[in-house]
């Protein structure tokens, strides 16, 4: 633990630096103040932020709507992987639709998204879900043809079904691959839920972002972005943590 | 004799552009009980023979049979235990849980029981890569008499542990043959680990390879580690193998 302090310390260090350099460049006229201002009336707003109502109002949304979304790609990419990755005809048969669906900026699709589902909550899971699901669904049919064949012929010596070699043997030996496709998809589901809400401008911490900005409420705005900041930070620790735990065994083969 | 298992004219075949020849016409028959090696120049196909006569692979031409009974893909009964453990255990379950995979129906009793077997009772709860090779080996072992085998299939088990582990489990695997009743077949490049473990030794040609003659093995068992490589006979037909794989192509 000592240790792990003493490896963060020059790091941590680097940041303090250019929020004190920020800090004496506002207070000094040197950068624009109304548009950047003191790191220290950013820490009293995020203050105010953080004890009102609409803190955890705008954080249970976006985190609903993100646990929904990447929950479903997680479930759906998984299966379809498992099954693309396994069995050659289903790969041929969705591979040219996957390559044409994927390059598309998942942006892209929220006017449609919008027009078909409406400014509400599942319009929003739809657009996670569209994120989450190809990081996912590409690291899992990579994941179970780079399984090692000496795995599967084991399970054939000892006569297993279809099924259990694929949720007994196949899964947990992908599984490293999969949750590097989750971890992508995560991001990328913050990035999209955020950027939802901000165009919609109804619920969640991306909408708080943008009322805060359009109101001119600069100081509000940036607290806002710390706590859009400080969620992504949160769930990439989560992740580390969950993954560490599922696959404790991966790195010390 | 009532042979388990007749090999008739297996050939393989790799490759449909530049086809390459890994076994030529292999004839062999190996009775219910016995222990018989099969050893070759590397690279003979000793191990695509062995993963044939599992059902992994399909034969080119030729069957293998195992009770009469034509092998198309692994039959009930045949276990292979392969050469890597490190790579065919299950590293994301514990020991137990890898014997586990072999049992038929999860008995617990009988998962202890097979642990204690090959002495790794106090390690159930380990994960694989917190043992050494031998007792990886050991695991794997386990795991294939889990599944109660009448045929077990080895390939060169015993290549990638040290010197002294490798006669460990020469020991082990003797006594459970001893104990079992089970038919196993051997593959190798080590002809002492041959001799001092078989009844015969099938002698395989350079690739592709044909059976070129089957020895039968004289050394009386019990076989013990130290006295039964000093007695003539092992002497003898260790001479006659070692000559034999040395000779010029």
């Amino acid at each position: 633990m000592k240790a792990r302090i003493a490896s963060l310390a020059p790091g941590l260090a680097f940041i303090a630096f250019w929020i004190g350099a920020l800090e004496v460049a506002a207070r000094n006229g040197w950068v624009n103040r109304v548009f950047s201002p003191f790191p220290s009336e950013i820490a009293a707003r995020l203050g105010g932020v953080l004890g009102s109502p609409a803190l955890l109002e705008a954080l249970g949304s976006t985190v609903g709507l993100l646990a929904a979304g990447f929950g479903l790609a997680c479930a759906a990419g998984v299966l379809l992987g498992l099954a693309m990755g396994y069995h050659r005809p289903t790969y041929a048969l969705l591979e040219p639709t996957l390559e044409l669906l994927r390059p598309i900026p998942k942006p892209a699709l929220l006017p449609p998204l919008i027009l078909l589902l409406g400014l509400g909550a599942p319009m929003k899971v739809a657009i996670v879900f569209l994120g989450a699901f190809f990081p996912v669904l590409i690291n899992t049919i990579e994941g179970v043809r780079t399984v090692d064949p000496v795995l599967v012929d084991v399970a054939r010596t000892f006569r297993r079904g279809k099924l259990a070699t694929v949720f007994r043997v196949i899964l947990p030996a992908s599984l490293p691959m999969i949750l590097a496709g989750m971890r992508v998809s995560l991001g990328l589901g913050l990035i999209l839920v955020t950027l939802a809400e901000m165009l919609t401008g109804i619920h969640g911490l991306g909408a708080q972002l943008v009322d805060a900005q359009r109101a001119f409420r600069v100081q509000d705005m940036y607290a806002w972005t710390v706590v859009l900041a400080s969620l992504g930070l949160a769930l990439a620790l989560s992740f580390d943590a969950l993954e560490r735990r599922l696959i404790f065994w991966s790195s010390r083969r | 004799m009532a042979e388990l298992l007749e090999i008739e004219r297996v050939a393989k075949t790799f490759g449909a552009v530049e086809p390459v020849a890994a076994l030529r016409s292999v004839d062999l028959a190996v009775a219910k009980g016995e222990f018989v090696s099969i050893v070759g120049p590397s690279g003979c196909g000793k191990s695509t023979l062995l993963q044939i006569i599992a059902g992994l692979i399909p034969a080119s031409a030729g069957e293998v049979r195992l009770s009469g009974r034509v092998v198309r893909e692994p039959p009930e009964g045949v276990v292979y235990l392969f050469q890597q453990y490190s790579r065919s255990l299950f590293p994301w379950l514990t020991v137990a849980e890898n014997v586990r995979f072999g049992l038929r129906h999860s008995a617990q009793d009988r998962c202890r029981e097979l642990l204690q077997m090959v002495g790794l009772a106090d390690f159930s709860a380990r994960y694989p890569w917190e043992l050494s090779g031998g007792m990886q080996q050991r695991v794997s072992i386990a795991r294939a008499l889990a599944a109660e085998p009448s045929v077990l299939l080895l390939d060169e088990p015993f290549s990638s542990v040290d010197a002294l582990t490798r006669l460990e489990l020469h020991g082990l695997i003797l006594d459970l043959w001893g104990k079992t009743g089970l038919t196993i077949l051997l593959v190798t490049h080590d002809v002492e680990e041959a001799v001092y473990l078989s009844d015969r030794i099938a002698l395989l040609t350079r690739r592709p390879a044909e059976v070129a003659e089957v020895f039968a093995n004289a050394l009386p068992r019990p076989r013990r580690p130290v006295e039964s490589r000093e007695d003539a006979r092992f002497l003898a037909l260790r001479h006659e193998l070692l000559t034999r794989l040395l000779q010029p192509a």
